[in-house]
């Protein structure tokens, strides 16, 4: 018997022996089944920097896990070894969610991140972890394309603190030649991500000739400025050439510049550059004084001059979880 | 009107209804239902990981 996976949009119909299209959801007997529960192939302990998040307690570290598969195809992606990879030819460590939260509890760790691939495609075990974890004092932190249906999307972000949702670009026809997806349901989710509370940081990978014109960058910072909230941080990351992508360049120094400028010109607060060493799209400033607030390079956190939240100039609050 | 066709108006009106409210029922949002989890995983399974080694991926 056939059956139909209403996780994400794709909404594959599976035939029994078969799985969907991220290969890790099958069909056994007429039931759907999720092959990745309590396998990540990777645990990291990485800087919460990295995901990245800016405005989510800075300077600390994220336990970070990944199973393999993915809902989308991107044809730039970064981890491709393990987001197109079949599961029964990858290697995991076994972790059920009460022993991932114990391990982030024993090592101190003040969140867990999803990410790497993506947790829509391993979303029982994200969201059975989240929830413990939420029990536990653990935060949990999504970083995903939130390619995903509105009601187990809706179920999850109950136990979602923070997230940083890829908003790959801003064309239909980019999100379907390049991602094998559709943009709809990713704005849908980043607004239903918004509304639920979540402290939502957006990144935006732009690649040379497929995403990197200013009117489309303009036209994404503008929709975002309109239904997320000018606060919303916004990260233009650099491509760089990887898995059926490798006869572009990586994008220059300039283009990110003109993405920040384009963005700042539009009202947004919070525009940072990622992938590249840049001085000023790295910090974070006071959008009413202007006056730096976190100084970072690369991953590291050089200072921090928040004081409960807020500028210790002018008092504005910026936005963020930062204790 | 007979009888007999009495019951043939009958029927097909109650075949309408039952055809329009299936199309309906198709077109219905449904209840997300998770998935079950398996037993075994297909793959290898490892030993414990280093929480100290570098992360090669990006994210």
């Amino acid at each position: 018997m056939k059956v139909q996976c209403e996780l994400c949009p794709k909404a594959c119909v599976i035939q029994p022996g078969q799985s969907g299209e991220c290969r890790v959801r099958i069909n056994i007997d007429g039931v759907l089944r999720t092959v990745v529960y309590a396998y990540p192939c990777s645990i990291h302990a990485d800087p919460v920097e990295k995901k990245p998040l800016f405005h989510f307690l800075p300077g600390t570290r994220i336990l970070s896990i990944a199973t393999v598969g993915c809902n989308l195809h991107c044809k730039n992606c970064q981890n491709w070894e393990i987001s197109q990879a079949n599961p029964e030819q990858s290697q995991a460590y076994f972790y059920p969610p009460d022993k991932l939260v114990a391990a982030a509890v024993e090592y101190g760790f003040p969140s867990i991140a999803y990410t790497y691939t993506d947790p829509v495609v391993y979303y029982e075990y994200t969201y059975d972890t989240a929830k413990l974890a939420r029990a536990q004092n653990i935060r949990t932190v999504l970083v995903t394309a939130a390619y995903i249906s509105k009601e187990p999307w809706r179920r999850l972000l109950e136990f979602v603190d923070a997230a940083n949702i890829d908003l790959k670009g801003i064309t239909d026809d980019f999100y379907r030649r390049v991602c094998s997806g559709t943009l709809k349901p990713v704005q849908q989710a980043l607004v239903l991500a918004k509304a639920a509370g979540i402290m939502v940081e957006v990144t935006n990978l732009i690649i040379p000739t497929l995403n990197d014109k200013p009117e489309h960058i303009r036209q994404l910072v503008q929709w975002v400025r309109r239904n997320l909230g000018s606060e919303t941080p916004v990260h233009f990351s650099r491509f760089s050439p990887r898995y059926k992508m490798r006869h572009l360049p990586p994008t220059s120094a300039r283009t990110l510049e003109l993405a920040r400028e384009i963005a700042m010109s539009e009202g947004m607060q919070y525009i940072y550059i990622g992938n590249i060493q840049s001085k000023e799209g790295q910090n974070t400033y006071c959008p009413a004084c202007k006056k730096l607030l976190i100084e970072r390079i690369g991953y590291t956190v050089l200072q921090n001059r928040l004081a409960e939240g807020c500028c210790p100039d002018c008092g504005t609050q910026i936005y963020g979880v930062w204790k | 009107m007979t009888r007999r066709k009495f019951f043939t108006v009958l029927a097909n009106g109650a075949t309408v209804v039952v055809f329009g409210m299936w199309q309906l029922a198709k077109k219905a949002p449904r209840k997300f239902v998770r998935a079950i989890t398996l037993d075994k995983y297909p793959g290898r399974v490892k030993a414990s990981p280093n929480l100290k080694e570098d992360c090669k991926w990006s994210g």
